[in-house]
C-alpha cells in the first residue's frame, strides 16, 4: 500500500495527536460500557437509592465512587452525563468528575509504583484532590447549581422524564456503547488536536527554567500538567521523571491538577457544563491546587 | 445513513489500531507496558460492531464524526516516522542538561564504570547520578542514537524518553566535543571516549568521538521509562 510521508513537523503532530487518541480510546470505550451498564440496568430510582441522602456523604460516595468505577478523566464524562440524566444533581456530578481520575485503584497503584517510597506523595494527592472535588461541589451547590448544564442535557432530562410515562422504543445495549463511543472520540479528538499543536509550538523543556523558587515551579508543573493532557492512569510515572529537579510540592500540583482538568478534557466538558461555570471550575481548580501545594511546601 | 457512517467510524477505529499493531508503529506512539488495552479495545469494539442490532441512530454532531472519520483515515494512510526532534531545536545546552535528569533514577542500583558494554541511557543515567566529568575521562564508549544540535549549536547523540506515550517524550543524550557533518535526526552509533567539556560555565562530559557509522531507525527508537 502507498502511504504518505510527512514532513517532519507534521509528522510530529500526527505522533503526538495518535498517541494522545490511541492512549485514550481504551479509557474512553471503558466509560462508554460503564455508562450503557448504568443506562439498561440501573433505574433512576435504584441510584437515588444507593446514594446516600446526607450531603457530605453523598458528596463523599460521589468521590469514593471512582473505586468502584475505575475510569480515568476520559472515561468519565460519558458516565457523569449518564449519572446527570438519571437525575443526579450537577454538583455531584461535577465532585465525580473531579475526584474519580485519581480516586480509583489503576490510579492509586501506579502512584504507589511510581513514587514506592514516597508515600506522602500518595497521601497527599488523595487528600488535595477529595478537598478540591467536594469545595467545588459545594461552591456550585450553593451558588449557582441551575445555571450550570448546557441546554443539551436539560432537554435530555426533560425528554427522560416525560418518556417515564410513555413506552417508547429503546436503545439496546451496544447502541449506547457506540453513540457515546463515537460522541466521546470525537471531542477527545478535538481536544487532543489542540493539545498535540501547542506540544508542537511551545517545547516542554521551557518548563526548566522555571525551576527558581516555589511557587514558580508550583504554577510551571500545573501549567505543564494542562498542556500535555496525559491520562491519570499513567501520569505519576511521567511526573516522577521531573521529581529530581522540582520540588515534591510542585510533583504534587501536577498530580492533583492535571488529572482533574487539562486541554483535551475542556472540550468533553463542554459537553456537560455552560462555558461561564467551566471557567470558573478551571480557575478554581488552578487557584486551590496552588494555594493546597503551597500550603504543602510551607508545612513540610 | 446515519447508522452506516456510525458503524464505518467503529470499524476504522478498529483498523486503525490493528493496522498500528501490525506496522508496529504502536511502538513509536505508546509504551509498550500499555499494548494490551488496545488488544482489548480492538476486541471490544468488534463485539460492539457485531451485536449492535441498531437500525437508526439519533447521534446528530455531523462536524465531529466527519472529524473523527477524517482522523482515523489519516491513521490508516500515514506512515509514521519517529518523533523528530524539531520540538526540541529552540532548546539550549543548559536546558538539555537538566533533561538528562529524567532518567537518573534508571541505574541507580547498578553504579559501575564499565562504560564500553552501556547504552546510551544507561550512560546519560550514570552520568546524572555521579556527574563528576573527571572520573569519565578517557573511558571508551560505543553509542547508538540520532544527531541533534540545540539552538546555541552544540552537538549531542540523543534519544527520545517516553514514560506513557509519545506526547511525553522528552530527550536525553550525551555531547559530542565536535560537531558532525550530518542532518539532524540521522541515526548514528559513534564510537569514542568520554571526555570533559565546558560551556559557559557548565561543566559536563562528552564524547570525543574517533568513529561514527550511519545506522538503520531501530525498531523501537525510544527508550521507554
Amino acid at each position: 500500500m502507498m502511504l504518505l510521508e510527512l514532513s517532519p513537523k507534521i509528522n510530529d503532530f500526527f505522533i503526538i495527536l495518535f498517541s494522545i487518541l490511541i492512549e485514550g480510546i481504551p479509557f474512553i470505550l471503558f466509560g462508554a460500557f460503564l455508562s450503557a451498564l448504568v443506562e439498561i440496568y440501573f433505574s433512576e430510582e435504584r441510584v437515588q437509592k444507593i446514594l446516600p441522602k446526607n450531603r457530605f456523604m453523598r458528596f463523599s460516595s460521589m468521590v469514593m465512587m471512582g473505586n468502584i468505577i475505575p475510569v480515568c478523566e476520559c472515561g468519565n464524562v460519558p458516565f457523569a452525563r449518564r449519572l446527570i440524566s438519571k437525575g443526579i444533581k450537577p454538583y455531584f456530578v461535577l465532585t465525580f468528575l473531579l475526584a474519580a481520575p485519581v480516586f480509583n485503584p489503576i490510579v492509586i497503584a501506579s502512584t504507589i509504583a511510581a513514587f514506592p517510597n514516597n508515600y506522602e506523595i500518595v497521601f497527599f494527592r488523595l487528600l488535595f484532590t477529595f478537598i478540591i472535588a467536594v469545595s467545588l461541589g459545594y461552591i456550585f451547590m450553593l451558588f449557582s447549581s441551575r445555571d450550570m448544564l448546557i441546554d443539551k442535557l436539560i432537554e435530555q432530562r426533560r425528554q427522560k422524564i416525560k418518556e417515564k410515562n410513555h413506552k417508547r422504543h429503546k436503545h439496546g445495549f451496544f447502541s449506547i456503547i457506540h453513540k457515546e463511543f463515537i460522541e466521546m472520540t470525537a471531542i477527545f479528538l478535538f481536544g487532543a488536536t489542540i493539545a498535540s499543536i501547542i506540544q508542537i509550538v511551545v517545547p516542554k523543556e521551557l518548563i526548566f527554567q522555571f525551576t527558581q523558587n516555589e511557587w514558580i515551579a508550583i504554577l510551571a508543573m500545573i501549567l505543564l500538567a494542562f498542556v500535555v493532557s496525559i491520562c491519570s492512569n499513567v501520569d505519576a510515572f511521567f511526573a516522577l521523571a521531573y521529581s529530581q529537579i522540582f520540588p515534591t510540592s510542585a510533583i504534587l500540583a501536577f498530580l492533583v491538577f492535571g488529572p482533574m482538568i487539562d486541554i483535551k478534557a475542556i472540550p468533553m466538558f463542554k459537553t456537560i457544563f455552560k462555558w461561564k461555570p467551566l471557567l470558573i471550575i478551571i480557575a478554581l481548580i488552578a487557584l486551590l491546587t496552588f494555594f493546597l501545594s503551597y500550603l504543602y511546601f510551607l508545612f513540610t | 445513513m446515519k447508522i452506516i457512517i456510525q458503524k464505518i467510524i467503529v470499524l476504522l477505529s478498529i483498523f486503525v489500531m490493528a493496522k498500528l499493531l501490525y506496522t508496529n508503529e504502536l511502538s513509536l506512539l505508546i509504551h509498550p507496558r500499555y499494548f494490551w488495552l488496545i488488544y482489548s479495545s480492538i476486541a471490544v469494539l468488534t463485539v460492539t460492531l457485531i451485536f449492535n442490532r441498531e437500525t437508526h441512530s439519533h447521534l446528530k454532531n455531523y462536524f465531529a464524526q466527519a472529524m473523527l472519520l477524517l482522523a482515523m483515515t489519516m491513521g490508516l494512510i500515514i506512515d509514521l516516522k519517529p518523533l523528530s526532534s524539531a520540538g526540541q531545536q529552540q532548546t539550549s545546552y543548559e536546558n538539555l542538561s537538566d533533561t538528562n535528569q529524567i532518567i537518573r533514577s534508571k541505574y541507580a542500583t547498578s553504579f559501575q564504570l564499565n562504560t564500553a558494554g552501556m547504552s546510551l541511557d544507561e550512560l546519560v543515567s550514570l552520568i546524572s547520578i555521579d556527574p563528576e566529568p573527571t572520573k569519565y575521562i578517557d573511558k571508551p564508549v560505543v553509542v547508538s542514537g540520532f544527531y541533534f544540535e540545540t539552538a546555541d549549536g552544540s552537538p549531542m547523540i540523543a534519544r527520545h524518553v517516553i514514560s506513557c506515550c509519545a506526547a511525553d517524550a522528552r530527550l536525553i543524550g550525551l555531547w559530542l566535543k565536535e560537531p558532525l557533518d550530518l542532518q539532524l535526526d540521522t541515526w548514528i552509533e559513534v564510537q569514542g571516549t568520554l571526555d570533559l567539556i565546558e560551556n559557559d560555565g557548565f561543566r559536563g562530559v562528552a564524547i570525543n568521538t574517533t568513529e561514527f557509522d550511519l545506522i538503520d531507525i531501530p525498531k523501537n527508537p525510544y527508550v521507554v521509562n
